[in-house]
């Protein structure tokens, strides 16, 4: 009988899709996640579902858009009824066991996981222990079980600490100690920042930007060597010929472009993220898919399809990337969706080329081959209309496909945020009626 | 600089706990053999709150220094309740670069017992820049000479190294973070009194700044999130 594979889960938080040296970014030395994108499959057209965190980790748990677990924004709790990977795989006869970061909103983890590390709120502090805590476990595991192990690094996102209005822990005022090492701005960095950007970030100056980048550069070399820690142990432990090593971030973050910190909207610094998949021997090694479109609800599918589980239930968006690692002949998506939130709420249609942002009283088009920093607003291009009007039906289809979470028999209106169903349910059914 | 401009950025991330906080005052009559204990704290996310953000001690750190270059340091953190611990026996060469280490970490169960699962135990050697742990799983190829931050106080404490310094680091003992220096920077003035100060950066690290008073004794360390702050000399 075939062993089934250990799988692997590495997920790191608030990741730029960018910020890794062997993708060309010369400001950032990671040479773990090198590593992987040398011996792995990495997609460069991977997105996250919702771009923050508890929504987005929700996908990645149980295979479903945030519309449909019920996890709209941090606050809000999962769908009770959903099962979870965890529980989904332990029915495989799977030992599934988790360190560091969970951050599903209303499930409990200890219920659906062995627990190594418990999670902490800031990387600097716990991701070394979660680091040791995995390593320890592929040592010391006694189990002829496979396993499923998933491990919750925190960096980057401790960035989001110096972007705190009067500058956090940051040390800004180093900065000028450091000129020479400072990295440069984007290349679509908005100089009104002050006028149009985020409260926290207005009273910046252009070196204060820097230095915010500096730090998140640093910031994603701490995970990176966390990343390498545990890659290390499992390359000489007796798992490694038999186990797929996934590695993706829930949503991506700011990092200066578009003057934009953080997370939580739809430009291509927060929607796209990190993915990359290594099995040596079952995995291409070396790949930079430019061509397929990935979602973050891609990643449970292709887990329970490589541990032989059935989908998880009602999984309407998701699919499994195993097809594409065995280069089967199989139908991909042609466009994928992002949802979000926070502020307005917006959905990004993203096809081959072009990416819509759509709010309920606006849309915004970008080219992305030409255009790749979306400086250029297409939408009222005569040319254009029809891309526009595409994306809308993409839009559409996406609603009809999908079961939206009624709303839950709890007190909305006193979480963050308000009662986010209503509006968001308002705005779906009416986009779905325009047909 | 438009943000932050309250004091000096060295202490930033520990604003709040410097109002309570006392220097050590009792001397070291051999720097070569001396034990560092400190408070690890961490910097609080406080969002309603007016800066600054408040600290909190969450660990503590001992770090021995014995004659001929061997360091004994445990720390101890606490996440989620029970703490994590991290024992480390380090031997350095005479010019205090690192030679061999061993570590030992664990996870404690309410009565203070290592959970077993959660054991590590490494044996590391360092020949020449060659840096491996002795089960095989690590290798690395450092091109400086390699230091640990848990030695630096007391390398800076003693003096005997002129700055700069060119140098990798060895994170956590079993990390390695190339190209670091560790630079003077300008002094901080508190109103508990004049430190110099210098600063660590380098690959894998925020700016790390270390307080020494008149008596280069490391006062405060600042890092990232965490700070460590003296609390005795032995």
């Amino acid at each position: 009988m075939l062993m089934k594979p250990n799988i692997l889960f590495i997920h790191v938080d608030q990741m730029h899709a960018d910020a890794i040296s062997a993708l060309g970014c010369e400001h950032v030395h990671t040479p773990a996640i090198d590593e992987l994108v040398r011996e792995g499959y990495t997609f460069t057209k991977a997105y996250c579902a919702m771009p923050q965190c508890c929504p987005s980790r929700a996908c990645w748990y149980t295979g479903r858009m945030s519309k449909e677990h019920g996890v709209v924004v941090n606050s809000y709790p999962i769908d009770p009824n959903i099962p979870d990977l965890g529980q989904w795989l332990r029915r495989e006869n799977y030992d599934c066991v988790y360190t560091g970061k969970w951050h599903v909103t209303g499930r409990d983890l200890h219920a659906s996981f062995d627990v190594l590390q418990p999670q902490h709120g800031m990387g600097e502090l716990n991701d070394g222990n979660v680091a040791r805590s995995a390593v320890a476990y592929l040592k010391n595991r006694t189990s002829d079980k496979p396993f499923f192990l998933s491990v919750g690094f925190l960096n980057p996102h401790d960035c989001c600490f110096p972007a705190m209005s009067h500058g956090g822990p940051g040390k800004y005022g180093f900065a000028s100690k450091i000129e020479g090492d400072l990295p440069p701005l984007p290349g679509n960095f908005d100089d009104e920042y002050a006028r149009r950007g985020r409260p926290s970030t207005r009273q910046w100056s252009r070196r204060d930007w820097q230095y915010y980048i500096y730090q998140y550069y640093r910031m994603v070399e701490m995970v990176d060597a966390e990343v390498g820690r545990v890659m290390h142990a499992l390359r000489a432990s007796p798992y490694a010929d038999n186990t797929l090593v996934i590695v993706a971030s829930d949503h991506g973050d700011g990092l200066g472009f578009h003057s934009n910190t953080s997370k939580g909207f739809l430009e291509e610094e927060a929607f796209r993220v990190p993915t990359i998949a290594w099995w040596p021997g079952r995995v291409p090694e070396g790949v930079r898919d430019a061509e397929h479109l990935v979602s973050g609800v891609d990643i449970p599918a292709t887990i329970c399809d490589y541990a032989g589980a059935p989908p998880l239930p009602k999984t309407t968006i998701a699919r499994s990337l195993r097809p594409i690692f065995e280069r089967r002949d199989a139908p991909w998506r042609t466009y994928v969706i992002g949802e979000t939130s926070i502020g307005r709420l917006s959905v990004a249609v993203r096809d081959a080329r072009y990416k819509s942002i759509i709010e309920r009283d606006n849309t915004r088009l970008y080219d992305l081959q030409n255009d790749p920093l979306e400086t250029q607003d297409l939408a009222d291009e005569a040319h254009c209309k029809d891309i526009v009007a595409r994306h809308r039906a993409h839009f559409r289809e996406y609603i009809s496909q999908i079961e939206m979470y009624p709303e839950p028999e709890i007190d909305l209106d006193s979480l963050k945020r308000g009662n986010v169903y209503r509006d968001y349910i308002d705005w779906y059914l009416s986009v779905l009626n325009e047909a | 600089m438009a943000i932050d401009t309250i004091g000096p950025y060295a202490v930033q991330p520990i604003r709040d706990f410097l109002a309570g906080f006392t220097p050590v005052q009792k001397s070291i009559p051999d720097a070569d053999c001396a034990t560092l204990t400190y408070d690890i704290l961490n910097w609080s996310f406080a969002p309603a709150q007016p800066p600054p953000c408040p600290n909190s001690v969450y660990g503590s750190l001992s770090i021995g220094r014995e004659q001929g270059g061997s360091y004994r340091i445990r720390q101890q953190t606490h996440i989620g309740g029970e703490p994590t611990v991290f024992e480390a026996d380090v031997i350095c060469n005479p010019d205090d670069t690192l030679k061999s280490w061993t570590l030992y970490t664990y996870r404690a169960d309410a009565e203070g017992k290592p959970i077993p699962i959660s054991e590590l135990r490494e044996s590391w050697e360092n020949n020449n820049g060659h840096i491996q742990s002795r089960d095989g799983a690590y290798k690395y190829r450092a091109t400086r000479p390699v230091f640990s931050h848990w030695t630096l106080p007391h390398i800076l404490l003693c003096g005997k190294h002129p700055l700069p310094m060119a140098f990798d680091l060895i994170q956590d003992l079993s990390l390695l973070r190339p190209n670091h220096k560790l630079v003077s920077d300008e002094s901080v003035e508190l109103s508990i009194g004049s430190y110099k100060a210098c600063v660590h950066s380098g690959e894998g690290i925020l700016p790390v700044h270390y307080l020494l008073d008149k008596d280069r004794r490391p006062q405060l360390i600042t890092f990232g999130l965490i700070a460590w702050a003296l609390t005795d000399i032995s």
